[in-house]
Parts: structure tokens; sequence; C-alpha cells
């Protein structure tokens, strides 16, 4: 790898995938947002709630901006702009709760209050993103996000029907694949072994009750489960 | 002090039984297991291996818990002495002097100080909390909800200050905790908050979940950005036990480490994170040669080892005696005292006190369990670190992925934890640190139930938490803590206790 390559990320998302990605991304967030805050408005059947709406369009307007707008630290911004979402959700989400009854503290002030200094200090971010100097945003592992948390994701959609012995394995076989280096046969012993190895530990050792075998198949919405 | 005495007598009966004596061993085991692999840290592992103590009473449960965070914080640094990586974030600054200690032929010396200054911190810690724990409890009876309020505000303040990075970062995050605590169904109205109408968190959200998916699963992704890297083990360990000449230059550095760790241990925030980094830069200040730190000077392991360590078991003081977390793996401590039906708090003390002394007597069992386990097994744990991390980040996810289904016997809580591992990679890459948000998650719950009775009580007037003595120079101190981190020059040496880093 040349020295260039390493040296400091730039500080736009100019060019490349990742802009068109920020920016497609973006821009359908905002349309999704806009559009199913209207939809009921304009008669249609179906819409957003206000929370869901503010999310998709404060998030669409932080992909967006970065692709025309140079920051000096993006890592800042991001950061900044992820609070900012967050609080919007915890405001937005809230509106209808009280902010205070009559003998004192009502049910939405907590989360409202909170709220409102997230939002201020992820404005604040965002702003010293702009002008000061900070770190980019580099090095996502994509491969991780999506086998790493897929492998949960699996785990927890088969650990009810399927149990452990399928499960189990499912979960490591997957996850190995967030590394480049994996071996497959390495890895498929290895899940074996350790599954074996959990299912005598917490099942027989310690008389968890996690299901073992296999007894119908998993959920999948419109198909009947089969029994086993 | 006959008192301590008698009260320690009963802790020990209880600690030396062969049961919790064989628990407080597994504990230390899979603690130090889990110190010397980089990447998995303690609140993962106590995250995901409370469910192995589910079918043991709560005694033995606490017991190898405190065990596994200990074990954990003294096994870091035989990975950072052997192979230059802090295997906890405690032992970063470990890796400054112990490995090149180890480099200059001299690690079973470094092994051996880290060992000797870490069972003398454990003891002095254990005094201390024997000492500090009656009286404690007896000022936290005086406590109304307007003062554990504004206890519990100075406490987010401490951990502000003493968190590592920007302080809008660190209140940015520890407030979010808070919001997050906020989610689920309200205690006194019965409304629903921020479910959107979602059944399976009008609980709220899990604390363990979180834990685990930020510590487990987000850590894991940030270590697969980077291929893997390994220093060279030095497999040559010399002779442990250090000489006469290098025990008289580490005694003064062992006394110090374990004052300020113990110390910073107490305060909330991550005391035990910062001890190390303190007491390495005094020991660098006070030295007559600085310029041999960096290079194996033995005063730079003795010293952070003895704080990390005292640290590590202070922290113990706030939860026992007040209830409240000091950091996120005492947070979690909580979790698993609330699945064994026990609430933290003062009244443990005079309510349970076979458990409160119990576990505090095992601690120092621990520490000599620590030694045992530590120097002569000093081989089986360095061959442990030849285990290729493709390897072990499936084991750890499947072991999450067990423990956290069998904490409730529910699927989705594994699927929450993906999103929770997501949520914790994107604090990680947006250079938000992530453990206050844990101490803020459970303070926050606390907060709120405090602030609405003491509201109630006050009928509504604000000016409760100013009138009340007790209340009222919390708030002033708490003000104060945050003033004085802003301050300029303050805040140039906050960043230089973090500097070794």
């Amino acid at each position: 790898m040349s020295s260039e390559s390493v040296s400091s990320p730039p500080a736009q998302l100019q060019g490349g995938s990742i802009s068109t990605a920020a920016m497609g991304f973006g821009l359908l967030s905002l349309i999704l947002g806009v559009g199913g805050y209207m939809a009921p408005m304009l008669g249609l059947p179906f819409g957003l709630n206000s929370a869901a709406a503010t999310v998709l369009i404060l998030s669409g307007v932080g992909l967006v901006v970065p692709c025309f707008v140079r920051f000096q630290s993006l890592q800042d911004y991001a950061g900044g702009m992820f609070l900012i979402v967050l609080a919007a959700v915890g405001i937005a989400g809230t509106t209808m709760l009280n902010f205070k009854t009559t003998t004192g503290v009502g049910p939405g002030m907590m989360p409202r209050s909170t709220g409102l200094i997230v939002a201020a200090l992820g404005l604040i971010m965002v702003i010293n993103g702009f002008f000061k100097k900070g770190e980019g945003l580099d090095r996502w592992s994509v491969r991780g996000i999506i086998f790493v948390l897929g492998s949960a994701l699996m785990f927890g959609w088969t650990i009810r029907p399927m149990g452990l012995a399928v499960a189990g394995p499912l979960a490591v076989m997957i996850s190995a694949f967030a590394d480049r280096d994996t071996k497959w046969i390495e890895v498929i012993i290895f899940s074996v072994l350790m599954t074996g190895l959990c299912i005598l530990l917490f099942s027989y050792g310690l008389k968890l009750p996690i299901p073992i075998w296999p007894t119908q198949t998993p959920y999948i919405p419109g198909v009947d489960p089969i029994k086993f | 002090m006959e008192d301590i005495i008698s009260n320690l007598g009963l802790g020990f009966q209880v600690a030396l039984s062969w049961k919790n004596l064989g628990l407080a061993f597994i504990g230390c085991m899979i603690g130090t297991l889990v110190g010397v692999l980089p990447g998995v840290g303690p609140i993962a592992t106590i995250a995901m291996l409370l469910p192995l103590t589910f079918g043991i009473d709560p005694v033995g449960a606490l017991i190898m818990l405190a065990g596994i965070y200990y074990g954990a914080q003294y096994g870091g640094s035989t990975t950072a002495i052997l192979v230059n990586i802090p295997g906890e974030a405690t032992a970063v600054v470990t890796t400054l002097d112990g490995h090149q200690m180890a480099k200059n032929g001299q690690a079973g010396i470094a092994l051996g100080i880290a060992a000797i200054g870490s069972f003398f911190a454990g003891t002095v810690a254990t005094i201390m909390i024997a000492a500090l724990g009656v009286p404690l409890t007896k000022v936290a009876l005086l406590f109304g909800p307007a003062d554990y309020f504004c206890l519990m505000v100075l406490g987010l303040m401490f951990a502000v200050v003493l968190a590592r990075g920007s302080i809008l970062k660190a209140i940015a995050i520890i407030v979010l905790g808070v919001l997050m605590s906020t989610v689920g169904t309200d205690l006194e109205t019965g409304e629903e908050r921020l479910t959107f109408g979602w059944n399976e968190i009008s609980d709220g959200l899990e604390f363990t979940t979180i834990a685990m998916g930020i510590f487990g699963f987000a850590e894991i992704l940030k270590n697969l950005e980077t291929p893997e890297a390994r220093g060279v083990v030095h497999a040559k360990i010399g002779k442990l036990l250090p000489g006469w000449a290098e025990m008289k230059q580490s005694a003064f550095p062992i006394l110090r480490g374990t004052a300020i760790g113990g110390i910073l241990g107490i305060l909330p925030g991550n005391g035990a994170v910062l001890g190390p980094f303190a007491a390495y830069t005094i020991e660098k200040k006070m030295a007559k040669d600085p310029s041999r730190f960096g290079k194996g000077a033995i005063e730079g392991v003795a010293g952070p080892e003895s704080a990390n360590n005292a640290g590590a078991q202070t922290s113990f003081i706030p939860l026992l005696t007040l209830g409240i977390p000091p950091n996120a793996v005492m947070a979690l401590m909580v979790g698993a005292m609330t699945i064994h039906g026990i609430v933290p708090g003062p009244q443990i003390v005079s309510k349970q006190p076979q458990l409160f002394w119990g576990m505090i007597a095992s601690m120092w069992i621990g520490n000599v369990m620590l030694l045992i386990i530590n120097l002569p097994l000093v081989g089986m744990w360095v061959k442990l670190l030849k285990v290729p991390y493709r390897l072990m980040f499936p084991s750890i996810i499947l072991f999450c992925c067990i423990g956290i289904y069998s904490i409730n016997n529910a699927p989705i809580d594994v699927m929450f934890v993906a999103v929770f591992g997501l949520f914790g990679y994107f604090l990680i890459k947006f250079g938000l640190e992530p453990a206050p948000l844990l101490l803020g998650f459970v303070l926050g719950r606390l907060m709120e139930e405090k602030l609405r009775q003491a509201l109630v009580i006050s009928r509504g007037s604000l000016w409760t938490f100013v009138e009340r003595p007790l209340a009222g120079s919390l708030l002033f101190l708490s003000v104060l803590v945050l003033v004085i981190a802003i301050l300029p020059n303050i805040r140039g040496k906050r960043d230089e206790a973090f500097a070794g880093d």
C-alpha cells in the first residue's frame, strides 16, 4: 500500500462509491420520511407516525449534507447527527405524554428533557465537525457487520424451533465468514465441537432450559412450520 | 475495630466454605482467562456468563462474578507484559514499561512485581471496604430521595470528568444513556414510553442486552477492522521472584499506586481505568531519572498494577453501601443481584450480613488465588494467546447468544443484541466512548424514581434540592466538579493523565 493511501482520509465524501451510497440512502430516506408523513394528509390509507418520519428525514439530511459540504471532522459531524437522530426519537416519541403532573414530574419529563440535552450537544458536535479539525470516518468493517450481526439474528430465529444443535453451528459458521482468513474445514469441525461443548456445559451441566434438538422449522410468514 | 474483626470473621466463615472457595476459584480462573485474551472485556464476560450463576445461591454467584472481574483486571497485565497488547483497558499503561522489561529478559520479574503489587493493593482495598462499609451505610440511611438524586448527579459528573476524551461527548453519551433508560412502561402512570406499541420492550430495555451488544459484539466488529496483529510472545520468562533491590525499588510505587487506585476506584465513572494512568504519571514525575520510563522501569509496572487492582476492588464500595454502581461492571453486578432477588443498597449490610461480609472476605481469598493461579501457571496462559482470533470471536459470539437467550429464554433478546451491537459500533466509529452510556442507563432509572419521590415529598417544589443541606452541598459539589474540569489548565492535566494511551 502506498503511503498516500494511509494518510488522513478526505474530510469530504468526494466521489467514489461511499459518497454515491450516502447520497442514495439519504435521498431515499428523505423521500420515505416526507412521503410517509404527508401520506395521511393526502388521504392515503398508509403513513408513518411523526417519530418515524422525523428520524427518516433527519437521517436523510444527515447523509446528504456531507456530500456537498466539506467538514473538518466527519467523525464529529456523524456523531452529532447520530445523537440528534436518537434524541429526535426520544422527543417525538413522547410528545403525547405529560411533561408535568399535579404532583410533580410527569412521564414525559425525563425523555423529553434528556432528549433536548442530547440534541443540543449533538448540534454542538455537528458545528465542531464543521470548524474544528478532527478525525474522519474510515475503515468500516462492513463484512463484520453483515456476518457477525447476521449470526446473532440467525441464532435468535432458529434457537426455539431448531434447538442449539442447529442454531449453534449456524451461528459459529456465519460469524466466521466475517474474517477473510477463515478456513472452511476448520470452521465446520470447530463449530460442531464448540456446540457440543456448550450443550454439555449449559444443558447437561447447568441444566438451563435451552432447546437442543429441532422440533419444527423456523417461522416464516405465511408458511406453516413443519413439526419434527 | 472489634466489629470489623468479628464481621470479617463471619465473612471468612462464609467465604471459606468448600463451595464458595470453589466458586471463587472458578471465577478467578475464568476472569484470568478473559483478561489474558485480548478482545474480551470483563463486561461482556460477566454478561455472557450470568446464566452460569443461575443455579447457585446469591452469595456464591456474586463471589464468582466478583472473581471474574478482578481476575480479568489481573490477567490483563500478563498479556500487556508478554505481548505488548493490553488484555484489558486498565492494563494499557503496563504495556509501556512491562513489555520493555520483557524485552530486556526480565519478563518474569515484571510479572512477579505485578502480582505482588496487585496482591498488596488487593489486601489494602479489602481492609478499606471492611472499614468503610458500615459507616457509609449508616450515612446512606440518612439520605432522603432528594439527597440520593443529588448524589447520583454528582456521580454522573464524576463519570463525565473521569471519562476519556472530550467532556462534551461524555456528557452527551451519559445523557443518552439516561434517555434510553426511560423506554418502557412508566412506573407511576402506567403509560408506555417510547415503545411504539412494541410489547417486547414494554418492560424497558434490558441492561445485559445493551452491555453485551456494545461490549461483546461492537468490540468484535472493531477488532475485525484491523487484520490480526500480535506482538511476539517472549517465551523466555526467566525468574519470577523479584530480588531485594527490585523490591525496595517498587515498595513506594506500590504504596502510592494502591492509594491512588483505591481512591479513584470509589469515584464513579471509569475511576478504575484512570487509576493506572494517574499512578504512572505520578511515578514518572517523582522519579529521579524520568527518562528510564518507557525503557523498562520497574516502577512503571509496580505503580499502575497496584492502582488497577486497588481500584477494581474499591469500586465495590459505592455499590455495596449506597446501592449506586460507580462503573459499567458494577452496573452489571446490579443486574446480577436483581436476578438473584437482592436489592443493592445500605440495607444489605444489616439484612444480609453473610452476603456483604462473605463477598468482602472472598475478595481477599480471590487475591491469594490469583497469586497462585498466575505465577506458576503463566506458561499455560501464554499458550492460550496462540489461539487465533478467527476461532476466538465465533466462540465469543456463540457464548454471548446462549448467555443472552438463557437470561429470559427469549429469542428476541438475541436479536436485540445484534441491534445494540450495531448501535455500539456506530458509537465507537463516531468517537463516542460507550462505557459511560451504561452508567447513565442504570442510574437514569434510579434518578427518575428518586426525583419523583423527592418532588412528591416537597409537593412539587424544586427548592428541596437546594434547601436540604445534604442535597444542596452535593449539588454544589457536582457543579464545582464540572466547572473545575472545564477550566483550561485542569483540562490540560486531565488530557495528560490519559496521555499514556
